[in-house]
C-alpha cells in the first residue's frame, strides 16, 4: 500500500493506494496522520481513489485517527471510494460516522 | 604431517619445481660441457691426425731426397762395384729411417755377364748387412719395386709387402729410376730403392698415440690396413673386409673416405677396441695412404660424466637440504593452523568452549586466530541472547496455548449442543488465523421458546482482538438474556463497548432470536457480513444488509430489528470475512460468489455438512496458502416444532 502526503493551505490530503490489507500499511498510516494532528492540523482529507481494498484493521485505523481528530476539534473526510471500498463502508455503517464526497475539491470546500 | 595438508602441497610443489629446474640445469650443464668437449677433442684429434701425417710425411720425403740424390749420382757410368757398395751402405747407416737400399741394376746393365746385379743392404741385429739381390727364385725386374718405376718413368712409393729378396720385413719401398747416357741416348740403367720397415712406422705411430686414450692406424690407398694395434690385421684385411666381417656399414663409409683421400671426423659407435668414439682421419697425399686417430667416447666424456655426476650430487645435497627447510618451515606455519582446526572442529561440535590456540604470531594465522577467538565470543553471547529469547517466546508460545484453549473454551463445542431439542439443528466452526483469534460466535436460550445464535468479528486480529472478543461475548449473553429485541441487545452491547474504547476497535456482529415454535426469526445487523438463506428446495439467498454501523465506535446507536420466517428445513449461514476473504497462492479472493455458488448446492443438507461443504471448498480454493484471518461459520437449521403441530 502507498502513503502520499500532501499538505495544503485548508488542510492535508493524504492519498492511499493500493490495497489496504496489512497491519503494518495501517498502523503507518495511523503514525502519518498522528503527527499531522500533532502538528495542529485540523482537517485530513483522504483519497480513496487508487484504493483498491481496505481491511477491518484499517478502518479500526481511521476510526481511531477520527476519534484523535475530533479530540483535537478537528475534521476528517473521505473522498474518491471505489465501489468494493465504499461497499465495505457502507455495510459497517460507517458512512454515518465518516464525512464521504465524492472527490477532493468536494472535501476541501465541505 | 597430512599428506593433504598445505605444508606437504607447498613441499612437494616447491620440491617438484626445484627438481625439475635442478634436472635442466645438470642437463643443460652435460649437454654444454659435452660439446665443449667434443669440440676440444674434435681440434685434438684433427691436430693430431694432421701433425702424424705430417711427422710420416717428413720422415718419408727425407727419405725420399736421399734416394733423389744417389739416383742422380749413379747416373755417373764410372762407378765401380766398390763405389757404388759404399754409397748403398752410407745410405742406409746414415738415415736411421731407411731399412735397406738396392741399387738394382737392368739385366746386364751393369756388368754384360751378369743378368742380376742388385747389391742390397739392410739392417739386421744392430748391424748393416749386405748382400745380392737376384736370382732364379727372385727375380727382381718383376717386382712392383723395380717394374713400377721403370715403366712409369718417375720416382714411385710401393704399396707395403713382405720383401723376402732380402731384407724379410714388411715394407714399404720408394723406388726411383736412373739413367745413363748409352749411344747417345739416355736410356734407363736401374732403380735405387729406400725401403721403410713397416714395424718401424709401426712403433713411430704408437709412441705418437701412446700418451693417449685412442690409437692411431693407417691404411693403403686401397684400404689394407698397414698400421693398426691389432697386428692381425696388418696386411691381412682392408677396411672393407672389417666392416662386412663386422657387419658395420659405417665403418665402410669412412674407408671410402680415407681411401678417396679426403679429411675429417667421423662419430662410430661399437668400435672393437675403444667402443662409441670418434675417428679422425687425414690423408698422406704422396703415398696416397690415409691416417686415422681414434678417440674413444668414454675417456674423452669421463670428465663431463664426473662434473655431471659431482653437479647432480651437489644438487641432491641442496634438494634435500631444501626439503628440510621447506617441511620446517611450512610445518612451523601450518601446526598453528592444525591447533586452530582441531579447535575449530571441536567448536562445531557444539563445545563453544573449546580452548584455541594462542596466537603467538602477527601473521595471518594470528589474525585468523583472534577473528576465532572473536567469533566465538560473539556466538556465545548470540547464543545467550537467543537462548533468552527463545525462553520468553516459548513462554508467550504457552501462555498465547493456554490463551488459545481458554478463548476456545468459552465458545460452544459440544455439538449437537441441545441433543433433546428437534426443533432445529446448529453447527458451528472457528479456525483462528493465529492462536487467538477476534471471532466469535454462540448460540443459547433465551427462554424456552426463543433461541439466541450470533457471530462477530472483531476488527484486527492476535491478543487484541481476542480480549475484545471475550469482552463483547460476555456481555452479549448477559445483555441478550434480559429477552430484549436484538436490536435492543447491540445497541446495550454497543453503548458498553464504546464507551471508553481507547483502542477504537469495533465488533461486526449478527444477531438473530429464533422462536422455535413459530420460525420467525428476529435479527439485527451491526456492520456485519450478511447472512445467506438457504431455503428448502431453492437456491442460496443473501440476507439483506442493514448499513448499520459497527458496534463498538459510536456511543447511542440504534440497531433496526428485522423479521424473517424460516420455513422447517430452511438454513441460515453466517460467517465472518475469512471466509470470503481467503485468498489463494496468487492473492486471489475466495469471493461472495463462489461462497453462494457452493452453497446452493446444500439446500437440505444438515448443517455440520454444509459447513464441511464449505470448509471442503475453502480448503480446495487456498490450496495449502496460509491463512490471513480467522474463519467462523455458523449454520442453523429450522427443522420445525414436531411437538406443537
Amino acid at each position: 500500500m502507498g502513503i502520499v502526503c500532501e499538505k495544503r493551505a485548508a488542510g492535508t490530503l493524504i492519498r492511499v493506494s493500493g490495497r489496504m490489507m496489512d497491519e503494518v500499511s495501517a498502523s503507518d498510516l495511523e503514525k502519518v496522520c498522528a503527527e499531522r494532528i500533532d502538528d495542529g492540523e485540523h482537517l485530513i482529507v483522504v483519497d480513496f481513489s487508487e484504493l483498491d481494498d481496505i481491511s477491518p484493521e484499517t478502518l479500526q485505523n481511521f476510526v481511531a485517527i477520527r476519534e484523535k481528530l475530533m479530540v483535537a476539534g478537528g475534521t476528517m473526510r473521505f473522498c474518491g471510494m471505489n465501489l468494493v471500498v465504499e461497499d465495505i463502508f457502507e455495510m459497517t455503517g460507517l458512512t454515518k460516522v465518516f464525512i464521504i464526497l465524492s472527490n477532493v475539491d468536494q472535501a476541501f470546500s465541505f | 604431517m597430512k599428506i593433504h595438508g598445505i605444508a606437504c602441497r607447498l613441499a612437494s610443489l616447491t620440491l617438484l619445481v626445484c627438481t625439475l629446474i635442478l634436472s635442466a640445469i645438470v642437463w643443460y650443464n652435460y649437454s654444454i660441457s659435452r660439446s665443449i668437449i667434443v669440440k676440444l677433442t674434435e681440434d685434438k684429434g684433427t691436430l693430431l691426425a694432421n701433425s702424424t701425417a705430417h711427422d710420416i710425411s717428413g720422415v718419408l720425403k727425407t727419405v725420399q731426397k736421399v734416394a733423389d740424390s744417389v739416383s742422380f749420382s749413379l747416373e755417373d757410368g764410372s762407378l765401380s762395384e766398390r763405389h757404388l757398395n759404399e754409397l748403398g751402405r752410407r745410405m742406409v747407416a746414415d738415415n736411421p729411417e731407411i731399412f735397406g737400399s738396392a741399387i738394382a741394376f737392368e739385366p746386364y746393365g751393369f756388368k754384360s755377364d751378369k743378368q742380376y746385379f742388385a747389391p742390397y743392404h739392410y739392417r739386421s741385429q744392430n748391424r748393416i748387412a749386405f748382400t745380392h739381390l737376384g736370382g732364379d727364385d727372385y727375380q727382381y725386374f718383376y717386382m712392383d719395386w723395380y717394374q713400377l718405376p721403370k715403366e712409369l718413368e718417375q720416382p714411385i712409393w710401393t704399396e707395403p709387402y713382405f720383401d723376402d729378396g732380402g731384407g724379410h720385413e714388411l715394407m714399404t719401398t720408394y723406388s726411383v729410376p736412373f739413367y745413363r747416357m748409352k749411344d747417345g741416348k739416355k736410356s734407363l740403367a736401374g732403380v735405387v730403392t729406400a725401403d721403410i720397415s713397416m714395424t718401424w712406422m709401426q712403433e713411430m705411430l704408437s709412441r705418437i698415440s701412446e700418451r693417449e686414450s685412442g690409437y692411431v692406424f693407417m691404411l693403403s690407398r686401397y684400404g689394407t690396413y698397414i698400421s693398426h694395434p691389432d697386428a692381425d690385421l696388418v696386411m691381412n684385411e682392408t677396411i672393407f673386409t672389417r666392416a662386412e666381417t663386422l657387419d658395420r656399414p659405417r665403418i665402410r663409409e669412412l674407408g671410402r673416405r680415407m681411401v678417396a683421400g679426403e679429411s675429417g671426423v667421423m662419430e662410430l659407435s661399437g668400435v672393437p677396441l675403444t667402443g662409441d668414439s670418434f675417428i679422425y682421419f687425414t690423408p698422406l697425399p704422396d703415398q696416397r695412404w690415409s691416417i686415422g686417430v681414434v678417440f674413444p667416447k668414454q675417456s674423452m666424456l669421463a670428465d663431463v660424466s664426473r662434473l655431471n655426476r659431482e653437479v647432480a650430487a651437489l644438487g641432491g645435497i641442496g634438494f634435500v637440504a631444501l626439503a628440510m627447510l621447506v617441511f620446517f618451515l611450512s610445518s612451523r606455519i601450518t601446526s598453528p593452523l592444525s591447533k586452530l582446526t582441531a579447535s575449530a572442529n571441536d567448536m562445531a561440535s557444539g563445545n563453544l568452549d573449546a580452548k584455541l590456540p594462542v596466537a603467538r604470531t602477527r601473521d595471518e594465522v594470528g589474525e585468523l586466530t583472534d577473528s576465532f577467538q572473536a567469533m566465538r565470543d560473539s556466538i556465545k553471547s548470540y547464543i545467550a541472547n537467543l537462548t533468552e529469547t527463545t525462553a520468553v517466546k516459548e513462554r508467550i508460545e504457552s501462555e498465547l496455548r493456554i490463551a488459545h484453549d481458554i478463548q476456545m473454551g468459552i465458545l460452544p463445542k459440544l455439538f449437537p449442543p441441545f441433543p433433546n431439542r428437534t426443533e432445529f439443528d446448529i453447527f458451528a466452526s472457528i479456525e483462528p488465523a493465529r492462536e487467538v483469534g477476534g471471532d466469535l460466535y454462540d448460540f443459547f436460550f433465551v427462554d424456552e421458546r426463543h433461541f439466541c445464535f450470533l457471530v462477530g468479528d472483531v476488527s484486527g486480529k492476535g491478543v487484541p482482538a481476542a480480549f475484545f472478543m471475550a469482552v463483547t461475548k460476555t456481555l452479549l449473553k448477559v445483555v441478550a438474556e434480559r429477552r430484549l429485541d436484538p436490536g435492543e441487545v447491540l445497541a446495550k452491547v454497543n453503548n458498553d463497548l464504546a464507551e471508553d474504547n481507547e483502542s477504537c476497535m469495533f465488533v461486526t456482529l449478527f444477531l438473530g432470536i429464533l422462536d422455535i415454535d413459530t420460525g420467525e426469526v428476529r435479527y439485527a445487523n451491526a456492520g456485519h457480513n450478511p447472512p445467506l438463506l438457504l431455503p428448502v428446495g431453492g437456491g442460496a439467498e443473501w440476507v439483506p444488509p442493514h448499513n448499520e454501523l459497527v458496534a463498538g465506535v459510536m456511543e447511542d446507536t440504534t440497531y433496526t430489528t428485522k423479521t424473517m420466517t424460516m420455513a422447517p428445513g430452511d438454513s441460515i449461514f453466517i460467517y465472518t470475512d475469512g471466509v470470503t476473504e481467503a485468498m489463494d497462492s496468487g492473492q486471489s479472493l475466495y469471493s461472495e460468489e463462489r461462497l453462494e455458488e457452493v452453497l446452493n448446492g446444500c439446500a437440505g443438507m444438515s448443517a455440520k455438512r454444509i459447513i464441511q461443504s464449505v470448509n471442503e471448498s475453502l480448503k480446495t480454493f487456498t490450496g495449502g496458502a496460509e491463512q490471513s484471518d480467522d474463519i467462523t461459520m455458523l449454520v442453523m437449521q429450522y427443522l420445525g416444532n414436531h411437538n406443537k403441530q
